[in-house]
């Protein structure tokens, strides 16, 4: 009965007939190798000079054949590209896919013609094929599956680890690479998180796992991990392909997802895909990899699973100074006070603080998103960052600087408002000296985790309303030198306690007045002697005045026009006064002949 | 053997076009990785030729195509008031009250020795001496006081903050050549300003913004012509030129859309364009086509921060009224100081104001006070607000006219009433902020005030240590053209390390 209502409830419209058709291209892109091939083989002594088809049962069974399979399985191949879930490299099979089908009916016409291009066109098939072929299978099985059981013999000595050293060198980490900050930051809510108790237990039993779960203190890294993705995975989920749109390749790949999510939660084995769709039995439809492919062994599973528990605390540990692993036990809880537990925020996997290049796709998002960066000094490597005229979108002040967290020494967050993520990302960068944060408006901000910063020099608050309990945040930040408190409402009490609290700090920005002249010079008077003793300055006695006397003439003797007193020369103690700018150069060219006129008149 | 083949020749030169055009592609780290269909390619582009031109390469930012400076940077910005025509500094800041008693002398020949003079003033028979007729006072700063006219009493109290240098000199005596030279190291026409050599060095702080904006104020004095080629940027790409903001609803030409388009419409029209473009790019790879693309963008972006830019809504009381009555009037000196400290805080690489009308040839005391009466408060106000918001720390503001002003009256002197000629061979400027001294003043003229006793700065000088503190080596911030290396100070040019914090 049940097969019955199966029937009738047949739906065709509900197909998706394109991909159920495409589908068949791997089923029948064989068909038209084996004819080509066998094709060739029998037109092998022709093969070389033209000629025209002989016509025979045989070869018209096979000519026909060939183009009626061929086209079928391009249909078929074009309609599996379309579904999607193949990267660019399957462009050129597409291409010379297509070529092929179209060169094999052209074959067909050219035996019925008894044309004598038939036997170039099977050769052409034949050279054609080989790419084509080898295209495809690349698609499916991997671009080294021809070339990697030979890889051992061409191994360099101290090469990537393959997957075997990488298992036998976990032990807890002892020392994280770059140890960079102070270790009071580690937050003790994630540190707890390590101990993967019930899970690990649950895995044993699943898997048969006889990795050390349990081993207290274990962290794995994003490189001890990889090359588990790269056995198992990254054939259909990487580069060449991705399937269901996901792509295991790289860390930021993984954390994206694919079309169905997020496959990955930091801390959450059991709810990441990535870790339970490895230990659903094997004839699970939804079991990776798929059934009849490789499998990875139970203790990969369980590092696998290991690394995403303790995702959190180990992207943190690289950010701290510890020289022992993180501790298994809760340690001993500081005031609960700073601690807001439940939703305390937390740092993306993806933070580096190491001062190692920079990723360039990082780079990449931070001008996409309109964020200015510089580099200070052609010898540096630490950036300047200003996000003040930056759309943000879907990132964050955190997603986008995480990556780069290590390398920042000077940040403008000029009207940005940022998160108390975001604040503790920046409290923790262990290079950033300069923090502009101006105007971030809107309510009272406070500082929250960025009283932890060890870098901060200067910190630029100007019109940030802040909140009251942020002044002993400022006294807290020992790196601090100069602060500037203009327009956030810091009240007098408050900075009296925050200059008592840290005299060395620089509080700028407060109480800038203009001054007062310290001294005025008395009236100026250049035109009456002033016989004040006191004054500095130096006053004209009658004798060195001229203008008072004016000129003694009231024509001028060059030109004879009445005279303007703006024009006079002090010729041997005579001030003579002329009617323009040019009589007194006629004037002293020849002063006798114009003094005996003055004289004259 | 040489192939004559006009069609193969048409060939290599295809192939060549094609190999430069990738390898300035792959010049730029980013350029390499980006993909050519996105926007955001040709913002990177620029950012990755910066990084070839400026970095060495030898650090990892410089790899990536990060541009910066040479090496860590005091100042990030300037604000340069230029003072069009070329003010008194003998009724401003030189204070010499010994020429009180020298009222009407004619200047020594030993003085003048003999220079040329302009042909306003060379036909004159005397060259009486005039004194300034304004009251100086003495303002506090680092040193033993400044020593400022009666004319700029705002101005006198931020003294603090001043470095006053009163033995400036510049090579030109005539408005033109003198501005040009000012504002691109050369007196003839043709090379970039400095803020499009800002622009060029350090890029774009804000994107929505140009990096190098101008902004003139109408003066009240006698006023000379004020090319745009001041701003121009010369041989560098036009995106470095100077943006004018006007006044009115219009603040940046061209910038609105035309009647009846919508914003929406403006996008696709720019999508379309956008896509037109790329393919052009991708064929030809020519640099220009990712210049004009991140240019249409900008402007589009700039269509919503201008309008943003020059509204104060936002500004408290006391800052307006810190700035004066006028600071409501668009386009007066003291709308433009606090629309440059606007400019200032969001980045902008490059502020360049005018103040026109200072070419008192005759009734100077009038026409300096109405002057004086415009600049005072406002220039003030933007030292204390610039202070106020941290922002003095790291922009250099630089107050200077092109020239200063003869000690010898131009026509009429009377106590009341004098005028003066161009007077390049020293004259006064100021700078604050930027890690220029604060509280300081800097070199001395003579008694006449006519030629400089001591520790002379030149134009080139003053560049050069602006630059400094902007993080470049001025004599490595070039760019080549015509077959040699250009450079703001051409070939001269001393930082003066005096001046400097």
């Amino acid at each position: 009965m049940h097969f019955l209502k199966t029937i009738a409830s047949f739906d065709l419209s509900a197909v998706d007939l394109a991909e159920a058709i495409g589908r068949l291209h791997p089923m029948l892109l064989h068909m038209p190798i084996g004819l080509i091939v066998a094709l060739a083989i029998l037109e092998f002594p022709h093969l070389f000079k033209k000629s025209a088809p002989v016509h025979d049962r045989p070869r018209t069974v096979l000519v026909t054949l060939l183009a009626i399979t061929s086209m079928a399985s391009a249909t078929a191949g074009w309609l599996l590209h379309e579904g999607g879930g193949y990267g660019s490299p399957v462009e050129w099979h597409e291409w010379l896919g297509v070529g092929l089908a179209f060169l094999t009916v052209a074959i067909a016409i050219s035996y019925w013609r008894k044309s004598e291009t038939y036997t170039l066109g099977v050769l052409a098939a034949f050279i054609l094929l080989i790419p084509t072929a080898h295209l495809g299978a690349t698609l499916t099985h991997g671009d080294d599956f021809l070339t990697e059981p030979w890889e051992p013999a061409f191994a360099v000595k101290d090469d990537q680890p393959t997957e075997e050293v990488a298992e036998a060198k976990l032990v807890p980490q002892e020392e994280t690479e770059q140890p960079l900050l102070k270790d009071e930051q580690v937050n003790p809510g994630e540190a707890a998180d390590v101990t993967p108790a019930p899970l690990g237990d649950a895995l044993v039993e699943s898997t048969g796992s006889t990795f050390p779960v349990e081993e207290p203190g274990l962290t794995l890294t994003y490189a001890d991990i990889a090359p588990i993705l790269k056995s198992y995975c990254i054939k259909c989920h990487g580069t060449r392909k991705r399937k269901g749109d996901l792509a295991l390749h790289d860390l930021g790949s993984i954390m994206a997802g694919g079309e169905h999510g997020e496959v990955l939660v930091p801390g959450d084995p059991l709810n990441s895909k990535l870790i339970t769709t490895l230990s659903l039995p094997v004839d699970d439809d939804h079991h990776m990899p798929p059934e009849g492919k490789k499998q990875p062994s139970a203790d990969a599973i369980a590092q696998l699973t290991l690394w995403v528990q303790g995702m959190d605390s180990a992207a943190f540990a690289t950010a701290t100074e510890q020289s022992a692993p993180v501790p298994a036990e809760p340690a001993s809880t500081p005031e609960p006070s700073e601690e807001p537990a439940p939703e305390a925020p937390t740092l993306p996997t993806n933070t580096s603080f190491a001062p190692t290049a920079p990723n360039p796709d990082a780079i990449q998002a931070l001008a996409s998103r309109q964020v200015y960066v510089q580099a200070l000094g052609e010898d540096s490597d630490l950036m300047g960052l200003n996000f003040t005229a930056s759309s943000l979108g879907d990132e964050t002040i955190t997603s986008l600087l995480a990556p780069i967290a290590g390398l920042v020494g000077e940040l403008c967050l000029y009207g940005k408002r940022p998160s108390d993520q975001d604040l503790l990302l920046l409290g923790s960068m262990p290079r950033l000296a300069h923090l502009d944060m101006r105007n971030t408006g809107g309510e009272s901000m406070t500082l929250g985790s960025l009283r932890n910063s060890k870098s901060i020099t200067s910190l630029n608050l100007a019109g940030t309303t802040l909140a009251a309990a942020d002044w002993d945040a400022l006294a807290e930040m020992k790196s601090l030198k100069r602060v500037h408190l203009w327009g956030t409402g810091i009240s007098e009490d408050a900075l009296q306690a925050l200059s008592e609290q840290r005299p060395d700090l620089v509080i700028l920005g407060l109480g800038i007045e203009g001054d007062a002249p310290i001294e005025t010079e008395p009236e100026v008077d250049f035109t009456r002697f002033v016989p004040d003793a006191g004054s500095e300055e130096e006053a004209l006695t009658e004798g060195e005045h001229t203008a008072d006397a004016g000129p003694e003439n009231a024509t001028c003797p060059v030109s004879d026009k009445p005279v303007d007193p703006a024009f006079t020369v002090v010729h041997e103690g005579r001030t003579i006064g002329f009617c323009c700018a040019n009589c007194p150069k006629s004037f002293l060219a020849d002063p006798a002949k114009y003094l005996a006129i003055l004289n004259k008149n | 053997m040489t192939n004559h083949d006009p069609v193969a020749a048409r060939k290599l030169l295809l192939t060549r076009r094609r190999l430069f055009g990738l390898s300035a592609g792959a010049i730029g780290g980013l350029l390499g990785r980006a993909s050519l269909g996105s926007l955001l390619s040709a913002d990177a582009a620029r950012g990755a030729s910066l990084g070839a031109d400026l970095t060495s390469g030898a650090g990892p930012l410089g790899n990536l195509g990060i541009g910066g400076p040479h090496f860590p940077a005091k100042a990030k910005r300037v604000i340069y008031m230029h003072m069009e025509g070329g003010p008194s500094q003998l009724d401003l800041f030189d204070y010499k009250p010994g020429l009180r008693s020298r009222f009407d002398q004619d200047l020594p020949n030993s003085i003048r020795d003999g220079q040329r003079l302009t042909g306003m003033t060379s036909g004159q028979a005397r060259f009486p001496v005039a004194p300034s007729m304004f009251r100086f006072s003495r303002y506090p700063n680092s040193q033993d006081g400044a020593w400022i006219s009666e004319l700029l009493p705002h101005t006198g109290s931020v003294a603090r903050d001043l470095c006053v240098v009163r033995s400036m000199h510049t090579d030109a005596i005539n408005h033109e050549p003198a501005i040009t030279f000012f504002q691109t190291g050369n007196q003839v026409p043709g090379r970039p300003s400095f803020g499009s050599w800002m622009s060029y060095g350090l890029g774009n702080a804000n994107e929505n913004l140009p990096a190098f904006v101008v902004l003139i104020s109408q003066g009240f004095g006698n006023m000379q012509a004020l090319s745009e080629r001041f701003w121009s940027s010369g041989f560098l790409n036009g995106e470095h030129q100077g943006c004018k903001i006007r006044t009115g609803d219009n603040p940046v030409l061209y910038l609105k859309d035309p009647a009846g388009v919508s914003r929406k419409d403006r996008r696709r029209m720019l999508d379309l364009v956008g896509a037109l473009n790329e393919k052009e790019e991708a064929r030809s790879f020519d640099p220009e086509i990712a210049t004009r693309m991140a240019q249409y963008e900008m402007a589009y972006r700039m269509q919503m921060s201008v309008p943003d830019l020059v509204d104060f809504k936002d500004e408290t009381e006391d800052t307006l009224a810190m700035y004066g009555p006028e600071v409501q009037k668009p386009g007066t000196f003291a709308a433009n100081c606090l629309l440059a400290r606007r400019l200032a805080e969001r980045g902008v690489r490059f502020i360049q104001l005018y103040m026109r009308g200072w070419d008192a040839h005759s009734n100077l005391p009038k026409e300096i006070r109405d002057q004086t009466a415009a600049v005072d408060q406002p220039q003030a106000a933007l030292i204390r607000d610039l202070d106020q918001r941290g922002l003095l720390d790291d922009t250099i503001v630089l107050w200077s006219g092109e020239f200063g002003r003869t000690v010898y009256s131009q026509g009429t002197l009377t106590e009341t009433n004098y005028g003066r000629d161009h007077h390049p061979r020293a004259f006064s400027s100021w700078l604050a902020g930027g890690g220029f001294k604060r509280g300081i003043v800097h070199g001395e003229t003579d008694d006449f005030g006519y030629n400089i006793a001591r520790d002379p700065v030149s134009v080139h000088d003053l560049h050069a240590t602006m630059l400094h503190q902007l993080g470049f080596d001025h004599e490595r911030l070039t760019h080549r053209v015509q077959g040699r290396d250009f450079r703001l100070t051409d070939v001269e040019g001393t930082v003066q390390h005096s001046l400097l914090d």
